[in-house]
């Protein structure tokens, strides 16, 4: 046996849900998993059970029986890490939960339907490797989202979240959210349709970082590199961007995507995958790292499920442009605002993603108001003329890559790009 | 105090391919749990590893729940066949070599990522009203995807039988992927789409099933309603289909699988749970979407049956979406990029965007 590791996972999980002033399907979630791997002759076996470390590995052995060319990067790390929060959200009463969940649905004036969310999450996560890793943190997770429907010239929904790691106080100034969702829906029933055609875009920090997380992050994990799924493929030390692009990932980043060691027990570092234009590497999991150059800690599953390569916390860093400078350069075009989904193809670098709203620029001010807009276009070709505004922030979400789901942030500042922009 | 208990038990093996070799082979294996609780006429829900846990976790929440629920369902099962296949037995890591190498050797082109699972599970159900029901079932899939120098084809195949169509599923991904390789972009236009049965799926899926759900629909966050005229197209919801993939004999809160029209050039019936079910008829489509999630209305099988043949002339036809979540459930309006699109028998690159309703 060349490697194996086990892990162990606690997590749980409280839901609250105000369904249109009615608390409905509150939810309780605890479970508790164990998942063992076992490297033999390049090829893994996997099992994943409530059994003891004995019986898993050797479930796990017993798969492991044909040979491949699979191999890790045998590094140990050894730590402990338990988050310190301000209110632990154990310590909060369902009924102080309950009550803001009301105050904040008190600020949907326009709603003809609402659904407000609370969740709450603690992970306990206990490692062990056979290179002597040992590792055990425990993270909380705390958030809101806020979703609302109205009816004007037409029915439209508009949702916002805030969720980061952390205690209670993740949602101190959850209230500008849900005033932000009363605000937008108000004029968003009314909103035209959007122009369509290619056209220079300025997309909001949230849905530029949607396109920096969908459009350039799965292409920079270096499974689909290996697979050879990704544009970036071969492309280490090249231009891929102008050079006002530089794109990090930092799990060490408090907000959603946070943690402390990887599902593979490797310490969380920033990663820069692009300085000023250039391409410096990749994301790693200990195979992808060993078989391409480079440092593991970015291989994540979702509960105990086998770990992938996943992105935590990513952005593109602040440059210099003020956002009435963005507009004042874009002239005519669109501004986007909030994202509603997207994905992208990392074999050709094709992305589409929808905008929650915008507005129309023109000569250089934001105009009427547009809805229903989707954004399409390449990575490379965008990030070639793109301008960086200097307005950081994050917005958070949950990725999905081969059916397992883990929390992420993406950010970035305003920026101004030209891309092809349709609608309903 | 009223309860019921969701137990499911699992099992599953699967192999993964990663760029044209067999990689890993995994298995796992569970029991999970998920409690309702009715309280002085108050619902509250929890899943855990244990049966005691859940009930008791469950009933914390109950006492503070707004959910109103009298009672649980006590109905006895469909008879529904061809959902299990016994030769799951049989499925082990060498059964899952042959299968990877048949689809290795099926194609030239190189096969950047695959997947073949075998699933099997039992899920038992009883409440506090006398209901105590159980079943087996079996699930099989395979999820392909070949790449070629600027183009990638994507196929999928699932079946209730252990027995997959490996090698047709591969050669599919590898013609799609070649055609892909040659795709020319469209200029702006009106056109006719034509949507492959998946692509359909994908559509309908994301925006016109939420919008036939009962609690959508009180909840005002549906366009439809019972007598809304729809158009020419006949809807079917039928969970009792002979090895259908989301048959059942029964549905996740224990009501008796059925089958019933939704559309009918318009709407006749909206898909119920058993909460809903008081005011638009029981339908049994309280599925849960995972053993962590309460049940709420969603669809099983579904039949869709346009009476017009359309001209397929002139017309894009269109395999996959992307990104086909990010429709608009509500209006309806959905801005797609296609995934593997052709035109006269040439690969196409377009986005279309509409409005479903």
């Amino acid at each position: 046996m060349k490697f194996y590791d086990i892990r162990r996972l606690r997590s749980e999980t409280l839901s609250l849900t105000l369904e249109n002033g009615s608390l409905e399907k509150p939810r309780f979630i605890v479970s508790e998993s164990k998942a063992f791997r076992v490297l033999k002759n390049g090829f893994w076996g996997f099992f994943e059970g409530n059994v003891s470390d004995e019986e898993g590995l050797r479930r796990a052995k017993r798969l492991a029986v044909f040979s491949g060319s699979s191999d890790v990067l045998e590094t140990a790390a050894k730590g402990s890490y338990e988050m310190k929060v301000k209110r632990d959200p154990r310590n909060v009463t369902i009924e102080e939960k309950i009550e803001l969940l009301r105050s904040l649905e008190s600020l949907l004036e326009i709603a003809k339907s609402s659904r407000i969310a609370y969740f709450e999450n603690r992970r306990v996560f206990e490692y062990r490797d056979s290179c002597g890793s040992e590792v055990r943190y425990e993270v909380f997770r705390v958030g809101v989202s806020v979703f609302a429907v109205a009816k004007g010239k037409s029915l439209q929904a508009y949702s916002r979240r805030l969720m980061r790691a952390g205690g209670f106080e993740v949602l101190d100034g959850s209230e500008d959210i849900a005033t932000d969702v009363n605000e937008v829906l108000g004029k968003l029933i009314d909103a035209s349709p959007p122009p369509s055609g290619e056209m220079r875009v300025i997309l909001d920090p949230a849905l530029a970082g949607v396109f920096v997380h969908e459009a350039f992050g799965h292409a920079a994990e270096a499974d689909h590199v290996l697979q050879g799924s990704s544009v970036l493929k071969g492309r280490i030390g090249e231009r891929v961007g102008c050079e006002e692009v530089t794109i990090c990932d930092d799990p060490t980043l408090r907000e959603f995507g946070f943690y402390p060691f990887d599902d593979e027990g490797c310490e969380a570092r920033r990663r820069y995958l692009v300085k000023n234009g250039i391409l410096l590497g990749y994301l790693h999991s200990r195979e992808t790292a060993k078989k391409l150059g480079g440092e593991p800690g970015n291989a994540r599953a979702d509960g105990t499920s086998f770990p992938i390569v996943r992105m935590s916390n990513t952005f593109i860093a602040p440059g210099e442009w003020k956002l009435d400078e963005l507009l004042e350069e874009c002239r005519s075009g669109v501004y986007l605002v909030g994202s509603r989904g997207g994905e992208t193809d990392p074999a050709t670098g094709y992305f589409q993603f929808n905008a929650q709203y915008g507005y129309v620029v023109r000569n250089g001010e934001l105009a009427e108001m547009i809805r229903d807009v989707s954004l399409s276009g390449s990575t490379l070709e965008v990030l070639k003329n793109i301008k960086v505004g200097d307005d950081l922030s994050f917005d958070p979400g949950f990725c999905g890559k081969a059916g397992q789901f883990v929390p992420v942030a993406d950010g970035a500042p305003h920026v101004l790009c030209v891309a092809t922009v349709g609608g309903a | 105090m009223e309860w019921e208990v969701y137990e499911l038990r699992s099992w599953e093996i699967s192999v993964e391919i990663e760029g044209g070799r067999i990689k890993s082979v995994c298995e796992s294996s569970d029991v999970g749990y998920a409690a309702r609780v009715i309280l002085n006429g108050k619902l509250g829900f929890a899943s855990a590893n244990s049966r005691e846990e859940s009930l008791e976790l469950a009933k914390k929440l109950a006492r503070v729940s707004e959910e109103e629920l009298s009672d649980f369902p006590c109905e006895r099962p469909a008879n529904v066949s061809g959902i299990y296949d016994s030769r799951i037995g049989n499925v082990g890591a060498d059964y899952l070599r042959e299968e990877a190498e048949t689809l290795l050797s099926s194609v030239e082109l190189n096969v950047v990522a695959a997947k073949i699972t075998h699933s099997f599970s039992e899920v038992r159900i009883e409440n506090s009203f006398g209901l105590e029901v159980g079943e087996k079932s079996t699930h099989s899939s395979l999820v392909v995807e070949v790449v070629t120098d600027g183009g990638s084809g994507y196929e999928v195949e699932e079946s209730r039988s252990v027995r997959l169509d490996v090698e047709g599923a591969a050669k599919r991904a590898e013609e799609l992927a070649k055609l892909s390789a040659k795709s020319e972009k469209v200029e702006p236009s009106t056109i006719d789409i034509i949507l492959s049965p998946y692509a359909v799926h994908q559509l309908f899926q994301n925006v016109l099933y939420p919008s036939l759900s009962a609690e959508n629909v009180l909840k005002g966050r549906s366009t439809l309603k019972v007598g809304e005229h729809v158009g020419n197209l006949r809807l079917i919801d039928d969970s009792t289909l002979e090895g259908g993939l989301f048959s059942c004999s029964f549905d996740d809160e224990g009501c008796r699988a059925r089958r019933k029209v939704l559309i009918d050039g318009s709407v006749v019936n909206l898909l119920t749970d058993w909460k809903t079910s008081r005011e638009f008829g029981v339908t049994a489509n309280g599925f849960r979407e995972e053993i962590t999630q309460p049940p709420s209305p969603s669809p099983s099988n579904v039949i869709v049956d346009v009476p017009e043949r359309a001209d397929a002339d002139g017309a894009i036809y269109i395999h996959y979406f992307i990104g086909a979540h990010t429709a608009n459930q509500v209006s309806g309006d959905f801005s797609l990029e296609c995934h593997n699109a052709e035109l006269d028998g040439k690969a196409v690159r377009c986005m279309v965007y509409g409005n479903l309703f």
